[in-house]
């Protein structure tokens, strides 16, 4: 059974179409990158799958149940960080906190104390003068102190800096360790390829492409620069090749689909130098992304 | 569960519900201090001779030289009962449409509770708010009575107050059932604070016109102050009939807050 089950999600604004049939699963101890730019439909896919806002059309369900008739029971097992976190402003972090606790009713003391403290949150401070960063911080804390077995994540390191950046993807590494499966939403390509075991990335409110970190790289074009001794010659007609920039003695270009007739044609024009760099989550996203009209 | 929900508003209303105790206290107390002045002063009666009788009776001034008169012109037959109705309003509109407005919902309604659980905890919060304004008023009304001796029956007194606390439910209730359709705090207040300025001016006003007597039947407000509770005994209808619109617009308010969405920013 899938932790998270959504089908043909639709939701509709008036005349905008936020969403636009969207399916997506998350199985048990697995981390989901959801990726997309802003107004992709990621937040909208979220509330709608935490009950916040209801869908036009499609099926949603938490832990085999369905998220409008039973959502209380489910959402005891999901803990949420929302993209932009607003508090009352005059309860310090750790009184927000201690009724996140008492709401929750399933919060570990101690993993909160630890979080608090690898985040360097200072829960004495009143929500009114948290920065960005340190609200960001609470959300974390209050997720991450947590039983539950799905962290739905939406942009959960907006506002943090390197190192906490790498202490959230700690703490995502323990909770995977622990069995709890993780929905990360973000339009940071860097932090989905370090964190997750796929990627569902989003344009306009669809499914544009899914699969592992690996395969979507697979998909995208690899970046290639050969340098000659003499003038670059014109590859054009080599197959796949894309971008083709020729800048004196050097070659630049994109590279898609089988290396043979690439590597045929650069052994027959001898150049000083090869490199062909590896596809990272983001050229596979610019990738996808030219490829869809929107 | 409900304790959380429940203190957490509490907490977040209390500057307010002091602020509106405070200043009840010190109108009341202010106005009561002023009795002797007109008990003593048999000219008191002679200012609104002059004035229409209709206008008199809708602004309840008939009989200022009376203690029962004095209260009633002076402070309960609009000022209090008014001013109670914008405090319900204030504080629901606070618990709900500020608070979804502002984004504060979206952390509490995706953990484990139900948005009737949550908004039940909210209009609970602010019915206890008027009900321990409503105690407070009486008993600032009652220690003024004291100490400058207006004698008036405690039971009528209570009843008043009562009548009144359950008029800024109506507006409470008038609150919830706009929240629960939508996350706009001003549309919220004005409603509270509308259903009861309405009520009033079809209660007091709309009878000064010939053929528009009958209107005042249509007016919470009536249903609940109309009868003279200060000198005459209220019926039961008067108490419970404000008291079952408060409780149909709650549960219109919970049912329409449970098919809409919720406002995030």
């Amino acid at each position: 059974m899938s932790i998270v089950e959504i089908r043909g999600l639709v939701k509709d604004y008036g005349k905008v179409h936020a969403v636009r049939g969207i399916d997506l699963d998350v199985e048990p101890g697995e981390v989901v990158g959801f990726l997309g730019p802003n107004g992709a439909g990621k937040s909208t896919t979220i509330r709608c799958l935490l009950d916040l806002i209801r869908p036009t059309a499609g099926t949603l369900r938490l832990f085999g149940a369905d998220t409008r008739k039973h959502g209380v029971a489910a959402r005891q097992k999901v803990a949420y960080v929302p993209a932009e976190l607003r508090l009352p402003p005059r309860a310090t972090a750790g009184e927000l906190l201690d009724v996140l606790a008492r709401l929750r009713g399933d919060c570990d003391a101690a993993r909160r104390a630890d979080v608090t403290a690898r985040l360097g949150l200072d829960p004495t401070k009143p929500a009114k003068g948290l920065s960005t960063g340190n609200r960001r911080k609470v959300a974390l804390v209050g997720a991450f102190m947590s039983r539950a077995e799905l962290l739905v994540l939406d942009e959960p390191t907006s506002g943090l800096d390197p190192l906490l950046q790498q202490v959230f993807r700690d703490l995502v590494g323990e909770a995977k360790g622990r069995g709890t499966a993780v929905l990360l939403s973000s339009h940071s390509l860097a932090e989905v390829q370090r964190t997750a075991d796929r990627a569902v990335v989003l344009r306009s409110g669809q499914v544009v492409a899914r699969g592992t970190v690996d395969e979507l790289r697979g998909t995208a074009a690899q970046r290639v620069e050969a340098v000659f001794g003499a003038a670059a010659p014109d590859l054009s007609a080599v197959p796949g090749l894309t971008d083709l920039r020729r800048d004196g003695r050097r070659v630049h270009a994109r590279f898609t689909g089988p290396p043979e007739p690439l590597l045929t044609a650069l052994a027959a024009v001898r150049p000083l130098s090869v490199e062909i760099a590896e596809p990272d989550l983001e050229d596979a996203f610019r990738t996808l992304y030219e490829e869809q009209p929107s | 569960m409900t304790g959380v929900l429940v203190a957490g508003a509490a907490r977040a209303v209390r500057r307010s519900w002091l602020l509106w105790a405070v200043s009840l206290a010190a109108l009341i107390g202010l106005t009561t201090a002023f009795w002797p002045a007109f008990r003593d002063n048999p000219e008191s009666g002679a200012a609104v001779a002059g004035m229409p009788e209709g206008l008199v009776e809708a602004l309840g001034i008939e009989d200022l030289s009376s203690p029962e008169g004095f209260l009633w012109g002076n402070l309960y037959a609009l000022i209090v009962p008014l001013l109670m109705a914008c405090a319900g309003s204030s504080i629901l509109t606070t618990l709900t449409a500020r608070q979804e407005d502002s984004g504060h919902y979206e952390l509490i309604l995706t953990q484990p509770l139900s948005r009737t659980a949550a908004l039940l905890a909210r209009i609970g919060t602010a019915t206890a708010a008027m009900v321990t304004l409503g105690l407070a008023v009486l008993i600032i009304q009652l220690a003024s009575n004291s100490i400058w001796e207006l004698d008036i029956t405690t039971s009528r007194l209570a009843a008043t107050v009562t009548l009144c606390t359950l008029t800024a439910l109506v507006s409470v209730g008038a609150c919830a059932i706009t929240a629960g359709l939508t996350p706009r705090p001003g549309a919220a207040m004005a409603a509270g604070v509308g259903i009861a300025v309405a009520g009033y001016v079809l209660s007091a006003l709309f009878p000064l016109r010939e053929g528009w007597e009958n209107a005042k039947y249509l007016a919470p407000w009536n249903w609940a102050l109309g009868g003279n509770p200060l000198t005459t005994d209220t019926d039961p209808w008067r108490y419970l009939a404000p008291l079952a619109l408060t409780l149909a617009l709650t549960t219109a308010a919970l049912i329409a807050f449970n098919r809409r969405d919720v406002h995030a920013p």
